[in-house]
């Protein structure tokens, strides 16, 4: 046991994270035994008992979040959980997003919810308080031992209970950095994914996790009632709940989509993803228990259904949960985590939930009343509780078909050899059969909307009900018509869904209009429906009718037979300024630029243009790369949609030169050219495989585009001319050096077409200090003249202001440059202002140059008393020559690859599915504005 | 009988209809050989060979990459992927190609990689206590 005594290291945070989750976890069993007992034996003081305790759970889990926070603000990145999320540079906007980034806090974060819900839930139950808490206390216990973080140890065995946030780097990882007491300073924070740093991060995981805490309210609703043998009164609550959780799940999860589709390069909203799908089916069992809720609360019956489908909705968010965080979905999820080990307690939260439901229930079976008359076929019961089926067989489908791996690895459990089951294409496979359920679910909440409860004087009511049937079923075939004519459907089973998507709309809009009389506040269902029915056509639009336009059919030289339609080939080649026309548009690709040392922004040109050429629109695409702090990973690459009212542009770039990839592909780019050596004066010619360059000039400034001026640079650039052989044009490049402070900073000049890069030699700056010393020097005084070296200098003045960009000047300097008419041999005069500076008592020469001549002069001494400079002037060797290292065949560095997709109509997804949200909203303001006097 | 359980009864008819088409879209993951023999769509899960060449040249071809990938039985074969190089490709612990195989090559129009750590957090390693 190592006895180092550690510095710098704030244990009392980890002691208080570690007391407090232990306290709450004990609080919640306390809280548990008081409500059951309450149930039991209606005695206040039990109630009481167990409001106490769940208070104090409620403090714990408020202030482990706290001190968890706290320890992220303050980046004390000796605790594990902090070094992994946070980084010194992550901006203070994104600390909820790595916050809630790893396994144990987002846990947190749902315990979080469920303190808010169940506060809600202890002050607005009335009656059903204890028992609905009790049973909401036993899935907080369960999540508080998540984050227990206990060892149990037989011999050998550890078995670890939970992962606890307080854990210490050096407590997770066995490193040799631990052997040094001071070892706090070296740590570095991770910090977040750059692809979560997005306002997304911080908004959608709340809310889906508020909606997924939310499932458990009507399941404990039901099991009250059924404890309380009461099979009325719960279907209140559990209605207004249900309304509230369909609602934030909905939001949720369209939250999600948004976010794919804004940021992710798979060009879509949803991918049948396993973590998609199994946060969307409890959505799914929660609104088919909603409406045979409903149907209960009308008629009787379906009691029972409502339980269990509301326990239904909530144990598939526990097992969802198991799925997303156990990593049984490695395989087949970009979401999944691997395993924390958390994975014993995952399954066991599934099952003590689904036997703690499914035992209540059929303890208390008499309360499900049988059903003593026929069902009436033309009632809305009827068929709204098919309807409900549906949606459990669609639930069922998907959850089949996402399980596959949790089935694969049960029976590797049997049999390791079994190599596993998976599902070829996943989002073929599910359309084909969702497309179905979605026909049914379209027609069934259009149909059912014209019938009433208990099909109540059907012979005399059934000439109205057909006539509106009729009256939605033609003016539906009259849209329908239309719309073929807009989309397109590739197969028949599509158009049988356009046209339910239109009935769907249709039939609830007229019920609004007739039975409602155009009553907004009562449309609640009306409007869910409709928006159903313009989602379909949303995702009819842009599922099928999108199109590729990054295809680039004739250009493609290898064509592989069965693979050569569009579909196929998605990318497109673009270089620099080079436009390149496809279908409706000309692309070009004009520049990219680093918007800060993580993101890179392209600047891609759309223009569209009409039949006989002409621009009538003009998008600029502005896709981004977002490099990893990790210098061996490559960068995330982020789309740009260009929206429209009729359809988005969608643009990612999907391959870039390896000198933008990532410092690793970048340095093998690199070092993979092999550079030859040349020495050349100005004016010399040199000869490469396909033919020769000149250099032309070289200076102390550049006009190399990517180089950004600082004060104190010393600048080299050449720039050379090169000649091809057989080809009279010739070609310019320029290339720099610059040394800032200790370090050189390259500019390479690159000719894209001749494939040459040119790199100065860190050598070549020597040029600036010419080694001949003409020793001599010369005292002048103001408006004073001498000779040296031949050359006639002439001392102008003082300037006590100067102005050079090549110093970089300090607040407590003394600068002054000298102002020099120099006059060479030959006549010519240039102006030179070599500066003479006092830097903390220290002297500071900035020299200046006559570059041509290899001549520098400086000013070494001022002489205030004399009035005098001295001037020293020293001559380098004209025929001085300059390093250059030239790649040939370098790759492009002005290419790019692109795929761009165009999403007609996706506005009616976005437009159906915030209807359909909002229809649930309506109903659930209006149940609790209308019963908001009623508590029970 | 009830009309309820008419309905009830066909659907779950409809029901295992389903499960037995369902059964047509899913396979196991399939080796190299097995995907010559029986020439359908089938997904092939592998490693790459990293001493073989990967060849991507956009200018030529920006959907053309090519790369060698060893099956779980050790056969090594050359994978044509109909996309552009997927980025942290040599970095991946395990690839998973959905496509066909055409003669002595795979022909794949998509990928999943297994990359070391994107959104997966690292395993967690638990010191020993003495």
């Amino acid at each position: 046991m190592s006895t180092i005594q550690y510095l710098g290291e704030h244990r009392w945070i980890g002691y208080c994270l570690h007391a407090g989750v232990i306290i709450g976890f004990l609080a919640n069993i306390n809280a548990i035994i008081a409500y059951t007992r309450a149930v039991k034996s209606n005695d206040q003081s039990w109630l009481k008992y167990g409001r106490g305790a769940f208070t104090l759970q409620a403090v714990t889990v408020l202030s482990t979040i706290l001190l968890l926070f706290y320890a992220m603000l303050n980046h004390f990145y000796e605790y594990e959980y902090v070094r992994h999320h946070i980084s010194d540079d992550l901006p203070f906007k994104y600390i909820f997003a790595a916050f809630w980034e790893g396994q144990e806090g987002s846990f947190l974060l749902w315990m979080f919810w469920n303190v808010i819900l169940g506060a809600i839930l202890v002050k607005t139950s009335g009656k059903w308080e204890s028992p609905v808490m009790a049973v909401f206390s036993v899935l907080q216990l369960i999540l508080f031992s998540m984050l227990l973080g206990l060892y149990l140890g037989w011999g050998e065995y550890v078995f670890k209970i939970g992962s606890s946030p307080s854990l210490l780097v050096r407590e997770t990882f066995n490193a040799p950095l631990f052997q040094n007491p001071d070892y706090v300073k070296l740590i570095k924070g991770n910090g977040l994914n750059p692809l979560l740093q997005n306002y997304w991060m911080t908004i959608h995981p709340p809310t889906l996790f508020l909606g997924f805490a939310s499932t458990i309210v009507p399941f404990l609703f039901a099991f009250a009632g059924w404890w309380k043998k009461d099979n009325k009164t719960w279907l209140k609550p559990a209605q207004e709940w249900a309304l509230f959780s369909a609602f934030i799940l909905g939001l949720g999860i369209l939250m999600g989509g948004a976010w794919a589709y804004e940021a992710l390069s798979f060009g879509g909203y949803w991918a049948w993803d396993p973590v998609e799908n199994m946060s969307f089916v409890p959505w799914i069992m929660m609104v088919a228990g909603l409406h045979t809720n409903m149907i209960a609360r009308s008629t009787g019956r379906a009691v029972g259904t409502t339980y269990i489908y509301y326990l239904l909705s909530f144990v598939l968010v526990l097992y969802s949960t198991y799925m997303t965080r156990s990593g049984v979905l490695g395989d087949t999820s970009a979401h999944a985590f691997t395993d924390m080990g958390l994975e014993f307690q995952l399954i066991l939260l599934v099952l003590v939930f689904a036997a703690m439901g499914m035992y209540n229930y059929f303890k208390n079976r008499h309360l499900v009343t049988p059903q003593a008359e026929e069902e009436k076929i033309y009632s809305r019961e009827y068929w709204m509780f098919i309807g409900a089926m549906v949606l459990l067989f669609s639930s069922l489908l998907i959850t089949g078909a996402t399980s596959i791996p949790v089935f694969n690895k049960l029976v590797k459990l049997f049999n390791p050899d079994f190599s596993g089951q998976v599902i070829v294409d996943p989002i073929s496979h599910h359309n084909r059969f969702q497309l179905w359920i979605a026909v049914m679910v379209a027609f069934l909440a259009g149909i059912a909307e014209f019938l009433r409860f208990k099909e109540i004087h059907w012979s005399e009511y059934k000439s109205r009900f057909l006539k509106l049937a009729g009256v939605s079923f033609g003016l539906t075939l009259a849209l329908f018509t239309l719309s073929i004519k807009v989309l397109e459907q590739p197969a028949w089973q599509h158009l049988v869904l356009q046209f339910a998507g239109i009935f769907a709309v249709v039939s609830n809009l007229t019920y609004l209009l007739t039975f409602l009389r155009g009553k907004i506040k009562l449309a609640g269902s009306a409007m869910a429906h409709s928006g159903f029915g313009i989602m379909v056509l949303g995702i009819l639009a842009t599922g099928l009718n999108k199109q590729i336009i990054s295809t680039n059919m004739f250009a493609q030289s290898e064509l592989i037979e069965g693979f050569s339609t569009e579909e196929y080939m998605r990318n497109l080649v673009l270089i620099k300024d080079a436009p390149m026309p496809i279908k409706d548009y000309e692309v070009t690709y004009r520049s990219d630029t680093l918007l800060n040392p993580f993101n890179r922004q392209f600047f891609i040109q759309f223009d569209k243009k009409d039949k006989e050429g002409n621009i009538i629109k003009k998008i600029n695409s502005k896709p981004t790369l977002v490099y990893s702090r990790n210098e061996n990973q490559g960068p995330s690459t982020n789309p740009s949609i260009h929206r429209g009212l009729t359809q988005d542009l969608y643009t990612y770039v999907n391959w870039m030169p390896p000198s933008m990839m990532n410092g690793e592909v970048a340095q093998q780019a690199e070092d993979s050219l092999k550079y030859q050596n040349y020495q050349v004066a100005k004016g010399d010619t040199f000869f490469y495989s396909s033919g020769y360059g000149v250099l032309r000039a070289w200076t102390d400034s550049s006009n190399h585009p990517d180089y950004r001026p600082e004060s104190g640079d010393q600048v080299l650039s050449a720039r050379i001319e090169f000649h091809r052989l057989n080809d009279t044009s010739n070609y310019t490049l320029e290339s720099t050096i610059v040394s800032r402070g200790n370090l050189y900073f390259t500019f390479p000049g690159i000719h894209n077409e001749l494939g040459l890069k040119v790199r100065i030699n860190p050598a070549s700056l020597d040029i600036f200090y010419p080694n001949d010393d003409l020793g001599s020097e010369l005292e002048l005084k103001e408006d004073g003249a001498g000779q040296l070296a031949g050359y006639q200098i002439h001392f102008l003045g003082f300037n006590k202001n100067p102005g050079s960009n090549k110093y970089a000047a300090l607040p407590e300097d003394i600068a002054v440059a000298t102002e020099l008419e120099v006059t060479n041999p030959e006549g010519k005069v240039f102006t030179l202002a070599p500066l003479f500076i006092i830097r903390e008592n220290q002297v500071y020469l900035v020299h200046d140059y006559i570059l041509e001549e290899l001549v520098r002069i400086s000013c070494i001494k001022i002489d205030p008393q004399n009035e005098s400079i001295t001037i020293k002037l020293r001559k380098g060797d004209k025929s001085s020559k300059i390093s250059l290292d030239m790649a040939e065949r370098a790759p492009r560095n002005d290419m790019i690859v692109i795929q761009s997709i165009l999403f007609p109509g996706i506005n009616l997804f976005w437009l159906g599915s915030l209807t359909m949200l909002g229809g649930l909203l309506l109903s659930g303001i209006r149940r609790w504005k209308v019963y908001s006097g009623n508590r029970l | 009988m009830n009309k309820l359980h008419i309905i009830a009864g066909l659907l779950l008819i409809i029901g295992l209809a389903v499960f037995f088409s369902l059964s047509k879209d899913v396979s196991t993951y399939s080796s190299f050989a097995e995907a010559s023999e029986h020439q359908q769509r089938v997904k092939v899960a592998g490693i790459l060979a990293k001493d073989k060449e990967m060849y991507y040249n956009p200018e030529e071809n920006p959907n053309y990459f090519s790369f060698y990938l060893r099956d779980p039985k050790g056969q090594e074969k050359k994978v044509i992927l109909l996309q552009g190089k997927p980025q942290d490709f040599d970095r991946s612990e395990q690839i998973v190609v959905t496509g066909e195989m055409k003669g002595e090559e795979f022909v794949a129009n998509e990928v999943l990689l297994k990359c070391p750590s994107k959104y997966k957090d690292e395993e967690i390693y638990m010191k020993k206590q003495i």
